[in-house]
């Protein structure tokens, strides 16, 4: 019998940026589509304790904490840059860069529920919560 | 209703994570087994001890901190985790009387040294899958890890 494992997955601070360390199990299903489900839940609750800062105080930037385009989004910078400015995100842009803080805060009371989740799909490096299968053993 | 299943996960070695300054275990063992019972779980790892696998095949920081074997513990200068540590010559006698060979004694207390000295032994050394096992079993802790998850959906 095949079973479905929600994981969560811990990111760790490395003294530069968070990095994934470890993952631990949250629940099983007999269902795939009940595991995705709940982990797309558990996901978004996740994205939302970001957002508000949950233990650091304020919204954090992503992009800032995970390792910068090369580990937050199979994107690269420029290909980042050109969906946000079209998507309007970058009215007004950053002064230096997508990393900056002070950009996201600016960005983020503005920014609709539908860009949010376009934002957080553009960066497919950044997941707290996976589903893998794995087979049971006939035991029971 | 739910039920709870255990997974047995196996860890193949340790890895020096980017830009932090600690050896750490591989971060995503794999599943190597689910049981519903814990007993059963537990059965598993004493009865599927990695023989292929060099116990030293590491660093040897974790000769002591992971493997428990101290080789010089009158040095007061390393932290000590009593519970772990085996003595040097503790770990000799123990393979004495499994009848396993003696490892030679490191040229000296350098953590690389002790290390590489213990990998080479089992490298070079023409065990049986009987003494693998036997000293595996001297290893604490075991290379595994076993998680209790809910199972959502049982009729």
């Amino acid at each position: 019998m095949i079973v479905y494992l929600v994981q969560k997955l811990h990111w760790e601070y490395n003294d530069n940026w968070f990095e994934r360390e470890g993952d631990e199990p949250v629940k099983a299903f007999e269902s795939r589509d009940d595991a995705l489900l709940w982990a797309e839940l558990l996901e978004d609750e996740a994205r939302r304790e970001l957002e508000k800062g949950e233990g650091v105080g304020f919204s954090v930037n992503p992009l800032r904490v995970f390792g910068g385009t090369e580990r937050a989004t199979s994107l690269t910078y420029d290909e980042l840059w050109e969906k946000l400015d079209e998507a309007g995100l970058l009215t007004p842009p950053p002064t230096d860069d997508l990393y900056e803080q002070a950009w996201w805060r600016a960005l983020w009371p503005r920014i609709t529920p539908v860009q949010r989740d376009w934002l957080w799909s553009l960066l497919d490096g950044v997941q707290f919560y996976e589903v893998i299968e794995t087979e049971l053993e006939e035991t029971k | 209703m739910s039920t709870k299943l255990y997974l047995v996960r196996l860890y193949r070695g340790y890895r020096f994570p980017e830009q932090a300054f600690s050896w750490r275990r591989t971060a995503h063992p794999p599943i190597i087994a689910c049981f519903h019972a814990r007993e059963l779980a537990d059965v598993y790892v004493a009865t599927h001890l990695p023989l292929w696998q060099n116990p030293f095949d590491s660093y040897a920081l974790y000769v002591r901190q992971s493997y428990g074997i101290e080789p010089w513990r009158e040095d007061e200068d390393i932290p000590k985790e009593p519970e772990r540590v085996v003595a040097w010559v503790d770990f000799l006698a123990a393979l004495s009387q499994l009848n396993l060979p003696e490892p030679p004694m490191p040229p000296n207390d350098d953590e690389d040294e002790v290390q590489a000295c213990l990998k080479r032994w089992w490298d070079e050394t023409e065990l049986t899958n009987e003494q693998r096992e036997a000293l595996w079993r001297l290893i604490d802790p075991k290379p595994y890890r076993i998680d209790e998850v809910e199972l959502e959906g049982t009729p």
